[in-house]
């Protein structure tokens, strides 16, 4: 969307008008969807921060100060929106403190996004905050520790072991995969 | 195979970094309803606290108004009693020679009670045997029933009251007249009191309403451009102003009013008078002539005229006389007023800004009052200053006589070609009535 047919539209939203709030979300829906799916662990729940986010973002629209991405604002809306979700579960976990752990080479074959976003969702919802703040969206540890109330060594450690079940469950999808494919050829 | 530490971090970023999903088609029906119930909400939240705040203020005036008539009323009991334990004269000598112990201890405990009928009244009762045995004064004004002990005699020794006594209908009962005695003293006490504290009430008052009645001659002050020699137009106006003292000596003032101006067109130039026509058919011409006035363009309404041959044309509307191109508006002013002095006799400068809104434009015959045309490009909403000098007279706590020499003065063109600088000022007497609540 060209930016001043973008400022109109977000002007007539914040005045209310729905033909451009309606606009708004027509073009922006889908990349913020994919974004809820990465917080989510369904996409019936992806679909609930969703609902909650683009409320939140029309109500908060006269915030905006038209610098920056637009796209990019929104985004962080839907994400505080998710964690916001989170927050409200009130979990309590203990502090798990670990050190780095040294990565290990990994053979990268073929994943579908399904089997990945699968992956993602079947996390532990506290890992799968951290990852996807820290990997997806960009977060360093001191914000994702000060937004998620955790401290910066359990952001770390929570990273390190949602990257430790991610290449487990992918080995073991890609297992899966060749053993399927040796069958085929036998 | 990949050598980087953040390989898996780089499978899934690159996988889901941009990731687009279409959401369920419904989901944008929800998140519009969501978002206009919450307008809707919020507006009732609006109109709720309005409401709210409305009903709060009329809670606290009616509590505060309560409040400080209980607390004079207390005053003037307590006074009451004082006057009976401090001041032993011979009068009371002779009470309690007379008096028995219980009539005086009766006197003594003097109570004031709430009305039961109705809430706006207050009674002050000196108990004696019975209700159906006293006499009761009824100061109507206040809501205050004062119940007197009854009475054989009358009222002689003080000549004021029995003036008050007579003037609010007490009659003539049985009692003894050591206790009528106690009792007048106390009574004028405590009608003083009440006096006194109009008088203070008077001064504490906030909201007045006035209503007035003005007579003012407009002219204009702007480019003379008209065809016609024009002259000023004197007319009537009134309206209502609601008054909010802010302070000792400031008040704000808005109201509705409404207010006619405008001026007198002679006619020295003739422009469409009766022509003589020599045609040999008949048929209809459409005059709709356009006269320029220093208000601006006034189109004649109506002015077409059958003629036929040999016939003299006679226009339909007599334009030979003088017209009259007046302007009604209805204005909310804004004023501020100063006192300059607040006794009896009141002085009051008042100044401030006015919306006018446009609700009459025609321009009419003088002699026959009929609408000939109307004025073009008449702005719908113009503003305006002005400047008064108020006198008051009071005639009670509540209600004063006004007189206010003004003047007016338009700040815009009310005409929207730019062609007419007509600002119309008038100079009036705004007379009228305040009502202090």
């Amino acid at each position: 969307m060209k930016d001043k047919k973008l400022e109109r539209i977000i002007k007539d939203s914040i005045k209310g008008k729905s033909k451009a709030q309606e606009s708004l979300y027509v073009e922006y829906a889908p990349k913020m969807m994919g974004v809820c799916l990465r917080y989510a662990k369904s996409y019936d729940e992806a679909e609930d921060i969703l609902h909650d986010g683009f409320i939140k973002i029309f109500h908060s629209l006269k915030s905006f100060r038209f610098e920056g991405s637009f796209e990019g604002w929104m985004r962080r809306v839907v994400v505080n929106t998710a964690l916001e979700r989170f927050r409200s579960k009130v979990q309590l976990h203990p502090v798990e403190e670990f050190d780095e752990v040294e990565e290990e080479e990994l053979d990268v074959k073929d994943a579908s996004l399904e089997v990945l976003l699968k992956l993602i969702q079947d996390l532990p919802e506290r890992y799968r905050m951290v990852f996807s703040l820290y990997v997806l969206d960009g977060y360093p540890h001191n914000e994702i520790a000060e937004i998620m109330q955790i401290t910066v060594g359990t952001s770390k450690s929570n990273l390190a072991r949602a990257r430790g079940i991610l290449k487990g469950k992918l080995l073991e999808y890609w297992d899966e995969q060749d053993h399927k494919s040796n069958l085929r050829i036998c | 195979m990949l050598r980087d530490k953040g390989h898996i971090d780089k499978i899934f970023s690159d996988g889901l970094k941009d990731l687009s999903v279409q959401p369920s088609a419904d989901l944008w029906g929800k998140i519009n309803a969501d978002i206009k119930l919450g307008r809707r909400r919020k507006r009732a939240a609006v109109i709720l606290i309005s409401l709210a705040a409305a009903a709060s203020l009329a809670l606290l005036f009616t509590l505060s108004d309560n409040l400080l008539f209980q607390q004079n009323v207390k005053v003037y009991q307590d006074k009451a009693l004082a006057e009976i334990k401090i001041n032993p004269n011979p009068e009371n000598a002779r009470i309690k020679s007379v008096a028995t112990d219980n009539e005086v201890g009766q006197l003594a405990d003097a109570v004031i009670q709430s009305d039961s009928k109705s809430e706006s009244q207050r009674s002050v009762i000196l108990p004696l045997s019975s209700y159906d045995s006293c006499n009761i004064i009824q100061k109507r004004e206040r809501g205050i029933e004062i119940v007197l002990p009854k009475s054989k005699e009358n009222i002689i020794g003080n000549s004021t009251l029995t003036m008050k006594l007579f003037n609010s209908g007490i009659k003539d009962r049985k009692v003894s007249s050591s206790v009528l005695v106690q009792d007048s003293l106390m009574i004028a006490r405590n009608l003083r009191m009440l006096a006194q504290f109009d008088k203070a009430e008077g001064k504490k008052k906030e909201w007045s309403i006035l209503g007035q009645v003005s007579s003012s001659y407009s002219s204009y002050k702007g480019d003379k451009s008209g065809d016609k020699s024009e002259n000023g137009l004197i007319s009537i106006g009134g309206g209502v102003k609601l008054n909010w003292q802010t302070g000792k000596k400031l008040a704000i003032q808005t109201g509705i009013i409404y207010n006619k101006f405008g001026q007198q067109l002679a006619n020295d130039n003739q422009i469409f008078d009766g022509v003589t026509f020599n045609n040999v058919f008949t048929k209809q011409v459409d005059l709709d002539p356009v006269i320029e006035s220093s208000a601006g363009k006034i189109v004649m309404k109506g002015r077409s005229s059958l003629y036929s041959s040999n016939e003299t044309f006679v226009s339909r509307s007599s334009s030979s006389s003088d017209m009259i191109q007046s302007f009604e508006a209805i204005e909310i002013p804004f004023i501020l007023r100063y006192s300059l002095l607040d006794k009896k006799f009141g002085l009051h400068l008042s100044g401030g800004l006015s919306t006018n809104l446009m609700i009459g434009n025609r321009v009419y015959d003088k002699n026959t009052r009929e609408t000939i045309g109307e004025t073009s490009g008449i702005r719908s909403t113009n503003f305006s200053t002005s400047f008064s000098l108020g006198m008051e007279y009071q005639l009670s706590s509540k209600l004063s006589l006004s007189m206010e020499p003004a003047f007016k003065y338009y700040l815009n063109s009310i005409n929207t070609d730019s062609n007419f600088n007509y600002k119309p000022y008038s100079i009036g007497l705004n007379s009228g009535v305040r009502y202090k609540f």
